[in-house]
């Protein structure tokens, strides 16, 4: 970081207190309240004197404030952004691994119904294929875990006989 | 410098060390002023206008700071010992390791500000914004 100046300092300063003043002008207009109007003209002025004195600033202060802003802050701001996006660009491609994850998951999801029912029917059991038809047991019917039950004792009985 | 009074401008003014006590600057406009340090022992500051002062080390046991206006202030360290601020607002305002034993802070706005080690015993809190204030032990004990 470049050294700054005592009088730089000052300008780096009252930019700071410019930005509190107008973040404290706009919450006083937020807020409302009978005491706003008041208030909103003590910061409306305060704002107004630190703009003036800002730019009272010789111009020599403000060429090396500009120097500053160009040589530190920004490449410091810019510096930020650039890891803000990288960690963004992380947890995307984090989303994408979890999504192929869950692809995964469904097909063999998928393979492990496609086996059973090729083992119900080489075990005889495609008549009472699908189970979930038989019983009434759509997916989100609310008696659906009572019925899965009931045709699995049904199902264990069938296959004891 | 004029003796000052209710209502005065004192907009960034050095006061650094000054003995302003029992005075009356009720709503005196005295944002951005360096009052570190300074004796503000009684003082009258009803609707001041303080925003961003500097009051660092300033003694104000028993003033009157009642619906002042002290957003982002610097009160490091100051004495507030049984000082009045109902509804006065410190938002932002930096009061660690200040004594705000028996202070009267009813209502009083402390949205954000720095209380780290600051001494509150007896003070009176009741309806006060103490939204994300910072809050830690470490003050005199009580």
């Amino acid at each position: 970081m470049s050294k700054m100046s005592p009088q730089v300092r000052w300008l780096v300063g009252l930019e700071n207190l410019l930005r509190k003043a107008k973040r404290r002008l706009r919450e006083c207009e937020r807020e409302g309240g009978p005491a706003a109007p008041r208030r909103m003209a003590r910061y409306d002025e305060l704002v107004t004197r630190l703009t003036a004195e800002i730019h009272a600033v010789d111009r020599r202060h403000l060429e090396e404030y500009l120097a500053y802003v160009e040589e530190s802050l920004l490449p410091r701001i810019a510096r930020k952004a650039d890891e803000t996006k990288a960690e963004m660009l992380e947890l995307a491609g984090r989303l994408v691994d979890a999504k192929h994850e869950l692809n995964e998951l469904r097909g063999e999801h998928t393979d492990a119904l496609e086996r059973v029912h090729s083992l119900r029917e080489k075990l005889g059991l495609a008549r009472f294929r699908p189970v979930e038809a038989r019983f009434g047991l759509e997916p989100h019917h609310p008696h659906a875990d009572r019925r899965t039950r009931d045709a699995h004792i049904l199902v264990r009985e069938f296959l004891k006989s | 410098m004029t003796d000052p009074g209710p209502g005065a401008d004192l907009y960034h003014a050095k006061l650094q060390g000054a003995d302003l006590r029992g005075k009356d600057l009720r709503g005196a406009n005295l944002a951005l002023a360096n009052l570190k340090d300074a004796q503000l022992t009684d003082a009258i500051l009803t609707e001041a206008f303080l925003f961003g002062a500097h009051l660092a080390g300033a003694d104000l046991t028993g003033a009157n700071l009642d619906g002042a206006d002290l957003s982002e202030a610097d009160l490091f360290g100051a004495n507030l010992r049984g000082a009045r601020a109902e509804g006065a607002d410190f938002r932002r305002a930096n009061l660690a390791l200040a004594n705000l034993r028996g202070a009267r802070l009813k209502g009083a706005i402390l949205r954000d500000a720095n209380l780290n080690g600051a001494d509150l015993v007896d003070a009176q809190l009741e309806g006060a914004d103490l939204t994300g204030a910072t809050l830690s032990e470490g003050g005199p004990a009580a």
